[in-house]
Formats: structure tokens, sequence, C-alpha cells
């Protein structure tokens, strides 16, 4: 690097000159010599008298140094180190400076530049991180695919370096098949035709065979003298084979064997080596096979949920549709009733628009059954709770049950007005289906009690037949889905599975039991703390002792 | 003596006719859409006193008809018919005077469209 090293006189004009400084700023030493040392330096810096500054500073300090622009003779400016040095003669009195500038322009340059390398690496690296993570995802989402692609290569790998390590000719991987019966060549280096033959032995025999079966080493220094199965080891003219048993936690997976083309090739020692490397490919392959346990799992997992909502999407479109031709059948039978209101049927004619009517109200219940089912399965069915007046409401529901049957008797119990809040439309469901059961499960007629009772925090509702009864041993499930105490009635065994849930909804509980004499009964509780009144009154009627 | 008119909006064409002659049996004036737009186009020539309106239909389905026929001024009431309870009566209490779920009760359908509407003469 060039130094411009002159001297000034101790008014700072310059007195020498060297090469270095013509080199830099550009004036030959004619040009300067005698000019004042402020000319090269940028007229902002002259006005704000920075060089005399510099000199004083040099005068009393013995020297000024520092990085700043200076100008050179063309007007360009560039960075420049700048020492300034106070020279004395022996008595002490200043007779000039020095100053030795450095041209640092590049050097600033390439400390600019450097930063913006930094910066652009820094960036890289983020970018770089960015992408790691990128990568990690994917590899994640990929690790189940990849974990198979890997088991292949690396038995391919670690078979070649086993090759090369033990100096044999051939080296092959057997598994154990599913069920356990015969090994399967899949992988080999020097044996490719066995994987791809897929030559199969059968646990028990032969060379692998018996070696999976005794899970023990073997080695066979004279292979045409033995009972080797595999055309290929013959074909190939090996002479000498070593096969050991490949195990995790005390499980076989199946047989590594090595050959070679010399007869009486493997020694002990060798049995060594060869334990090691199946010890290493048993682990490789247990991961492989736990890996594809779990994909499998998940892929199972995942088509039974696929195939239970196809099913509730199905049964859900199904119900939509099966709703409009019956809107239209029931409109069109209960028009035709309308039409005739003023027409003397006969028995049969009266009869069969009952029956059309009828039914199709059967098939209505059938699809909001459907419905509901999807409802409760996807956690659709919202209630809607509002005042109601559950005297009413059984009311409502017993009287539609007593025209749909002349066998039966309905005994009500239940006060006359009792305010709940309720979903008042589903609470009638649940009453319509337990006075259907009631009447499907009695079918010889008789009495069905409905009773309804007030405790302090709960209602009770329960419905009591005199019919066939269920056993023991049916009571639970009846409230499951699609489940029929007795398979020969009709239903789709939806209307207590439906009945279960909007009582849970309603925060309370049904059961069904098994009443004195015959018959069942079901009991819904739904919880109503009673206002203070109610509870004063229900107090009163305590006996008081005092 | 006046008539009273029902336009009925329904795009399944037996429920649709089994509606509009009911109502006609019950001494009403009916006029019958298959789907919004065309109902739109009925509506200024029939002024109907009531409307009802299925929900689900194709080109222009219930909830867009309403949304125009309360925007474009109209005043009279409208009786929705739906499929689906759960999910229609809550949007719809509002806008509609009635909320009546398919398969509906004709007798009930006609009472209900009396008490809305008034009875067919006046």
């Amino acid at each position: 690097m060039d130094y411009a090293i002159f001297m000034l006189d101790p008014t700072g004009t310059v007195s020498s000159w060297n090469a270095g400084a013509q080199r830099i700023k550009g004036y030959s030493a004619d040009e300067i010599v005698g000019k004042h040392f402020s000319t090269f330096y940028p007229k902002a810096d002259v006005l704000a008298g920075k060089p005399d500054m510099e000199l004083r500073v040099a005068a009393s300090e013995g020297r000024y140094q520092e990085e700043g622009w200076r100008v050179r003779k063309d007007g360009t400016l560039f960075w420049a180190s700048v020492v300034i040095t106070a020279l004395r003669d022996p008595s002490g009195e200043l007779v000039g400076f020095a100053k030795v500038t450095r041209d640092l322009t590049e050097r600033r340059r390439s400390e600019e530049q450097r930063a913006v390398l930094l910066e652009r690496e820094r960036k890289a690296r983020e970018e770089a991180e960015r992408s790691l993570k990128h990568v990690r995802t994917i590899q994640s989402v990929t690790d189940i695919a990849l974990a198979h692609l890997v088991l292949d290569d690396l038995l391919r790998a670690t078979l070649q370096r086993l090759v090369e390590l033990m100096a044999v000719d051939t080296a092959t991987v057997l598994l154990l098949s599913e069920d356990q019966t015969t090994l399967v060549a899949t992988a080999a280096h020097g044996l490719e035709e066995e994987v791809e033959r897929g030559i199969r032995i059968p646990v028990g025999q032969g060379f692998a065979g018996t070696i999976a079966l005794e899970r023990h080493p073997i080695i066979l220094n004279d292979v045409e003298r033995s009972n080797v199965l595999n055309p290929i080891l013959r074909e190939k003219r090996l002479r000498s084979l070593l096969g050991v048993p490949l195990e995790a936690h005390g499980r076989l997976l199946g047989v590594l064997h090595v050959g070679a083309l010399a007869r009486g090739r493997f020694k002990p020692a060798d049995v060594e080596v060869l334990e090691v490397v199946a010890d290493r490919i048993a682990i490789a392959i247990e991961n492989a096979q736990l890996f594809e346990a779990a994909r499998a799992a998940q892929h199972d997992a995942a088509e039974a949920e696929t195939a239970v909502r196809i099913r509730d999407e199905f049964l859900s479109v199904a119900a939509h549709e099966l709703k409009t031709p019956l809107t239209a059948a029931k409109a069109a039978s209960q028009l035709l009733t309308r039409t005739f209101r003023n027409t003397t049927l006969s028995s049969a004619q009266t009869r069969a628009l009952e029956t059309v009517d009828k039914q199709i109200g059967r098939l209505a219940r059938l699809a909001s059954q459907l419905l509901d089912t999807v409802r409760l399965e996807s956690g659709k069915l919202a209630l809607e709770l509002e005042e109601a007046d559950l005297g009413e409401i059984i009311r409502a529901a017993v009287e539609q049950a007593e025209a749909g049957t002349d066998k039966h008797r309905f005994n009500v119990d239940a006060p006359e007005h009792l305010p709940m809040r309720v979903d008042a439309l589903r609470l009638e469901q649940v009453l319509t289906n337990l006075l259907d059961n009631a009447v499907k499960f009695s079918p010889s007629g008789g009495a069905i009690d409905v009773a309804v009772e007030r405790t302090v925090s709960t209602v009770v509702i329960s419905v009591r037949d005199h019919g066939i009864g269920v056993p023991r041993e049916h009571r639970a499930k009846l409230f499951d889905q699609f489940y029929q105490a007795h398979p020969n009635r009709s239903g789709l065994g939806l209307g207590l599975y439906i009945t279960r849930h909007i009582v849970e909804r309603h925060g309370g509980t049904v059961y069904a039991e098994q009443p004195p004499g015959q018959g069942t009964k079901i009991v819904v509780s739904l919880p109503h703390p009673l206002a203070a009144p109610a509870l004063d009154a229900i107090l009163e009627e305590e006996p008081r002792t005092a | 003596m006046t008539t009273r008119h029902v336009l009925v909006v329904e795009d399944d064409p037996s429920i649709r006719e089994m509606v509009a002659l009911a109502l006609e049996d019950a001494g009403y004036g009916v006029s019958a859409a298959a789907d919004g737009e065309s109902a739109i186009a009925l509506i200024s020539k029939d002024r109907p006193d009531l409307l009802l309106v299925d929900l689900r239909m194709p080109l222009m389905d219930g909830f867009e008809f309403m949304r125009r026929y309360v925007g474009g001024g109209g005043r009279s009431p409208i009786i929705v018919l739906s499929a689906a309870r759960d999910v229609d009566f809550a949007r719809h209490q509002l806008t509609a005077a009635a909320v009546i779920e398919k398969p509906f009760d004709l007798n009930e359908l006609i009472a209900t469209v009396e008490r809305i509407a008034g009875p067919a003469t006046a």
C-alpha cells in the first residue's frame, strides 16, 4: 500500500512531497509545495476549520490521528488514514509537522462489501433454516414411505459391504413370511436371481430352513454333499455357505447367509462377524415392520372413518330424499280425505284411506329417525329449549298414541300443568317413542300407565306396559343404536337410541326396569330444580317431627 | 266478497299440485311457481296475500327468494316449508310468519294459512 509522506511548516504549508503522495493525491511536488494543506480537505471541513484544528491538536498532543474523507487533485474523494506528528527542534520549538496519509478507499469498500456479504450470508442462513424446517416437515410426512425404500436400500448396501468385508462371493437375506412357514428371498448381493425369482424355502427344509428352525448358525463347507434346496446356490457353483438367524427381541425375522466359490471357506470366527451384522440388519427390519404396521393401522383407521362418514352422508341424503315423496303422498291422501268430507264412503274406502294415511305416517317416522341418528352421530342434533308445559306435552303424545290403537287403555297420572324448560318437540318425540314401544311390546293390549313424579331436583316420567317384557340381560342394550330386543318386531332399532340421546341432552337419564307383574317400565328422569314456593309445598307434605 | 290469494313456491311438482289443490278446495285463489325466479315474476301479477315457500329449490332457492321479496318491499306474510327443522327453523323464524316441517299435515297447513292470512273469502 502507498503512503503519502510529506512535511508541513508550522502554518500548514506543504514543504516536502514524496512519490506516494503524488500517486495518492495526484499532485506533483512542483504543484503542491508551498500550498496550504487544507487543499486536501473537503470544502465543508475547511469551512469548519478542521485542518487548523488538527494542527492545533498535533501541536499540543504531539500527534493527531483520524480516518476521514480527503480530496484528490481531480476532485474525487478518498477515505484516508491520517497521522500528523508535530516536529520540534532540540529546544522544543515547533518546526513543522510530518504527515502520513494512507488511501483506505479500497479497504473501506471491501469493508462495505463485507458487510453486504455478511448480510447476504445471514439472509441465506435464515433461508436455509427455513428450508430445513420445511424439509423436516416433509420428512415427517414421508417417513413412512421412506421407511420402506430405506430398508431395501439399506439391505442392498449392507450386503454389498458385507461381501467386501468378508471377501465372500454372495450375501442374501431371506425374510420369514407372515404365516411363519416360509422364508422369502428379499435382498441379495451376487445372488440377485434369488430375489428376482422370488425363491421361497419352507422353514425346516434345506440350508436356510434349518437355520430358521433351529435358530442356530450353520457352516456348510461342502455344498455339493449337503441338502441344499435352492437350485440357484448350485447353479452359481457355491461351495461354502455360512448362515445365521435374523432375530430381534427373541423373534425370528429371517435368515442371513453368505457364500463362497471356494470350498472350506468359513471358520468359527466368521460366524461371529456375521452374527454382528445380522443383529444390525434385524433391528432395521424390525423398525421397518413396525413402521409398516403403524402405517397399516393408520390406513385402517382412516378407512373406517371414511366408511362411517359415507354411511352418515348416505343416510342423511336418503332420509331427505324420502321426505319429498312422503310429503307429496301424505298431502295427497289427506286431500282425498278432505274432498270426501261431504261424501259417504263405504267402510272399505274409509279403511283404505286410513291405512294409506297411517302407513305414510310410519314411513315418515322411520325417515326422521334415520335423520335424527345421523344428526346425533355428527353432533348436529341441537335442542331448542323453551318454556313448555309437560302436562300438555304428555296429553298430546297420549292422544296421538290412543288414535293408533284400540286394544290399549292409557292411564295418565300427571299434573295438569308443569312448566319446564325443554325442547317441547323433542320431548314429545321421547314420549311418542316410549308410548309406541309400550304398544308394540304389549301386542295383546291392556293398560299403559303414564306417570309423572316430582322430587326436589327432578321430574320423573315413567311409561309402563303390561306386555311381553324385556329380559334382564337385554335391558341396558335397549338404548343402543340398531338394537332390537325382539328381532321379529318392526322398526329400525333407533327409537330408544334417539330417546336416550334427547334425554341426555336435557341433562337427564333413562333406563328400563321390570315392574312387579308383567311388562316393561321405562323411566325418564329430567333435572328440574323446583322454585322455592314449590319446594315449600313439598316439604309441607312431609310429616313433621317436632 | 274478495278471495284471498296464496302463492305456492315449491319445486316438487306433486307437493306443489297437492298443496295448490287443497288450498283451492279450501276456497283460496292459488298461483304456483317451481322456483324463486318464476315466483318473483308472479308476485307483481297476482299480488298474493300469503306466500308458501320451500327452501330447497333450483335456480333461486327459498332463502334468496325471501331476501328479494322482502328487499323489494313485499309485505305479505311467508310460511316456510322445510325438510330440515334444526337448521332452517332457527334461521328463518324471524323472516317467516311460520315454519312447517315436511312431511306436513295438510289440515294443519290449511289451519296455519287460515290463521295467518285469514279465511279464504272476506
